[in-house]
């Protein structure tokens, strides 16, 4: 309020400018707000760099709304801008681990070990500097119920003798040992991982609506995790419409949260069954369209909203050209895993697991990894990155924690 | 907690009026307004409105906890143990408290044995010992072989404690998925006036696949399914979240068509090499594990899995299967899906005194899909 009252003398421009603002009736700060540089030089005849230097001055355009450039960005990123886990290939496929300032999305068939990153995440995010981690802590906001402490502990028993035999092997001679070795313990580990447990999605929301004051509370909060996403909008509601708002609000509030606080977002999603269910007028249509249409535009065909969940499709008349098309419409999807990896169907149909939550949710998130059983292995599958190409490894989930596979 | 009455937060009255006015009634419909409704709705300031809304956002979330303080309530509440030593230790203790944990198998394999022999392990079992409420949807509960099971488990000295014993199983005998419903909407005060130390539920499938069947006509059934059993696993997770309570269901099993999804053999062959990874672990006896599947797996032949699908399989925290091997007598229960243990196998036999796991497990971090697991069913007569 008293800023507005200021005098434009007050503000130190040069005479000449502030002598034609006067002569304008420009006296005091709030008289300037309502111009914008052109029309405030339209009206007192200054030179356009003038009026940006007393707007500048003047305004309430604070700097922070300036943007950021590409060196900004990258200094303040420093060298730890990724979240090891611990899985070299892991790591390898996601381009160093999982990115700060970002949500990721893991989604993965039942027991393909989603939870076991999530908690080899929480672990590795309390890596020492000197072992590539950033000595944060981890915030894990539980839907599931499968969140053991006892496994928790086991796995942080693992990470602290690896850190410890890394410390005396000689690569790590130069270290100070003492100082680094008194804070990394597996109940330190334990205490910087901060639980909620949530029964409701509505307690989910809340959650993350807090979170940001929490965060101010533990600025050393580099991981915020949530276990699993789907699992309270599965069955909170059933009306699709509020299912989407409910989501698009949470989504909103961890996007905001990851790039205002500089932590990584984890969220895990579960797989839902898809059968490419066509019926005869968007075959015939498509028939037709056969050779404008593009295959993206067919895949977004096949991807409305009321086939999710679905389990048991129609049943298709067999002729070669729609079992043509069929095949296409469901195999042209890269996150769809076709039957002959995971049967999910009694019925010998096109049935595809595909992420839950559906098309718009898909939008969401900036990193969507997809972890699957391919071959008697466990498999992950990098869907979508702004930096990476698609990329796929395996990984075991073993008792220290989520671990690379030898190659053989 | 999301339909609790706005009537009961302790606000003042002029917001109390706005929000009759505008019939929001519950928490959740306050917080399902946008900040412009709510302060059109409630005429507040947005300064006010966000306050509001933090203020019940604070209502709703709950409070935090650090791992390490959960470690220690672990270890106070131990899980609720299987009566197998090695099973509990592989584990981490046994039934965890907080979860749902499956068990899936064939008929006749020991399902109803397992779910009975639990029952009194909670009923009897160690440090803290805590009465049991089982829901029977199958009429497979028999008091005479909770009797047998008990007085076998009883010293003489004991035997007086019977009567007192049996009544700490309350059994439900739901006829449909409205009266399961019912039940559930009931049991956590049940639980709590009991002090329930497991809820099981014998079986989560057979009202469901009774009620919905998959091809049912008009093809609503399936959503409706996933609708129920979303729904129950919700409530079971609540409960034993709540109560602190170990939740067990059981799990039929369904037919699929084979195609080239990786079976028990192949894994078998894969095992070996991953095993080299666990060094550290040496001390662990670990071997690969023999899956005894009923017959050869080819290509495009059928196998035996869990019912209920996919999503299904996402709402269990641990995953059970109770499968036959080609040995008379001797059953296998392999532990698919688990948030504490890798892939483990454990042969079993059903006894007077209920479920004795005999010789010492095997287990392998190469893991198995929960999902479609090959279940070896019993072996049929020979012509």
């Amino acid at each position: 309020m008293k800023e507005k009252e200021r005098t434009l003398i007050s503000l130190g421009l040069p005479t000449s400018v502030t002598a034609r603002l006067h002569m304008c009736n420009l006296i005091k700060v709030h008289d300037l707000l309502d111009f914008s540089p052109t029309h405030l030089s339209e009206v007192t005849g200054l030179n356009l760099m003038d009026c940006c230097e007393a707007l500048r001055l003047c305004s309430s355009v604070s700097s922070e709304n300036a943007g950021q450039t590409v060196l900004d960005m990258i200094e303040e990123g420093g060298s730890l801008s990724h979240i090891i886990t611990l899985c070299p290939s892991l790591d390898e496929v996601l381009g160093g681990g999982v990115l700060l300032g970002a949500l990721t999305e893991v989604v993965g068939t039942p027991g393909a070990g989603k939870t076991q990153l999530c908690l080899q995440l929480s672990v590795s995010v309390q890596l020492p500097k000197w072992c590539h981690g950033m000595e944060g802590e981890a915030v894990f906001i539980d839907a599931e119920g499968s969140f053991i402490a006892s496994r928790l502990l086991e796995i942080a028993d693992s990470a602290v003798s690896h850190c410890d035999q890394l410390r005396s092997s000689d690569a790590y001679q130069n270290q100070d040992k003492e100082e680094n070795g008194s804070s990394f313990t597996s109940e330190s580990i334990l205490k910087n991982v901060h639980y909620f447990r949530c029964l409701s999605q509505l307690s989910v929301a809340s959650c993350v609506k807090l979170l940001p004051e929490f965060i101010s509370k533990h600025p050393r909060v580099r991981i915020v995790i949530i276990d699993s996403i789907a699992f309270h909008l599965r069955h909170d509601t059933h009306d699709n419409r509020i299912r989407t708002s409910q989501l698009c609000s949470i989504t909103q509030d961890l996007i905001q949260l990851a790039t205002n606080h500089r932590v990584a977002v984890v969220v895990t999603n579960q797989m839902t069954t898809r059968i490419a269910h066509i019926d005869s007028k968007l075959m015939k249509n498509s028939e037709c369209l056969n050779d404008r249409v593009s295959d993206d535009e067919k895949r977004r065909r096949t991807a409305t909203p009321h086939e999710e969940e679905m389990t048991e499709g129609r049943d298709l008349n067999s002729s070669p050209n729609k079992e043509n098309l069929k095949r296409k419409l469901s195999g042209a999807r890269s996150d769809t895993i076709s039957v002959s990896e995971s049967v999910t169907t009694r019925r010998e149909t096109n049935a595809t697991l595909t992420p839950a939550l559906g098309e718009s949710w898909g939008h969401c998130a900036t990193i969507r990894l997809l972890l699957r059983w391919q071959h008697g292995r466990r498999n992950a599958t990098l869907l979508k990155s702004p930096h990476k190409a698609t990329a796929s490894c395996s990984y075991a989930v073993t008792a220290a924690g989520i671990r690379g596979l030898l190659e053989t | 907690m999301a339909k609790r009455r706005v009537t009961t937060l302790g606000l003042d009255d002029v917001l109390l009026r706005q929000c009759a006015k505008h019939s929001l009634v519950t928490l959740q419909d306050v917080l399902r307004l946008s900040l412009v409704d709510m302060m059109r709705c409630l005429r507040v300031s947005a300064a006010r409105a966000r306050a509001l809304q933090q203020q019940l956002y604070g209502i709703c979330a709950p409070s935090s906890t650090t791992a390490w303080a959960l470690l220690q309530e672990e270890r106070r509440a131990r899980p609720l143990s299987s009566g197998q030593e090695e099973l509990d230790v592989l584990m981490a203790g046994g039934f965890h408290r907080g979860t749902v944990t499956e068990l899936a198998g064939p008929s006749g394999v020991g399902k109803t044995q397992w779910c009975l022999s639990l029952s009194l392990q909670c009923l009897l079992g160690g440090s803290s010992p805590a009465p049991v409420i089982y829901i029977d949807t199958e009429a497979a509960f028999t008091p005479q072989r909770v009797v047998e099971m008990l007085s076998e488990r009883l010293s003489e000295a004991e035997q007086a404690r019977l009567p007192e014993l049996l009544a700490s199983i309350v059994v439900h005998r739901p006829s449909s998925v409205e009266h399961l419903q019912k039940i559930l909407d009931g049991l956590e005060l049940q639980a709590l006036e009991l002090g329930a130390g497991a809820v099981i539920v014998d079986s989560i499938a057979s009202l469901v696949r009774k009620q919905f069947p998959a091809h049912a006509p008009g093809g609503g059934g399936h959503w409706q399914k996933i609708f129920v059993l979303a729904d129950w696993a919700a409530r079971l997770k609540t409960l034993a979240a709540n109560c602190k309570l170990a939740v067990i269901v059981t799990n039929q099993v369904t037919s699929r068509n084979e195609s080239n999804a990786a079976t028990a053999e192949a894994l078998n062959e894969e095992a070996e090499t991953d095993l080299e990874l666990d060094n550290d672990d040496a001390a662990k006896e670990s071997k690969i594990i023999p899956m005894e599947s009923g017959e050869i797996e080819e290509p495009g032949s059928r196998y035996v899995t869990p019912a209920l699908g996919n999503t299904w399989t996402h709402f269990v925290n641990t995953r059970l299967v109770l499968q036959y091997t080609s040995r008379p007598g001797v059953r296998q229960l392999v532990v698919a899906k688990s948030p504490v243990a890798p892939l483990a196998v454990f042969d079993y036999t059903i006894t007077a005194s209920g479920i004795s796991v005999s010789g010492r497990g095997k287990y392998s971090n190469q893991g198995c899909d929960p999902n479609t697991i090959h279940i070896s069913v019993q072996p049929g007569a020979s012509i």
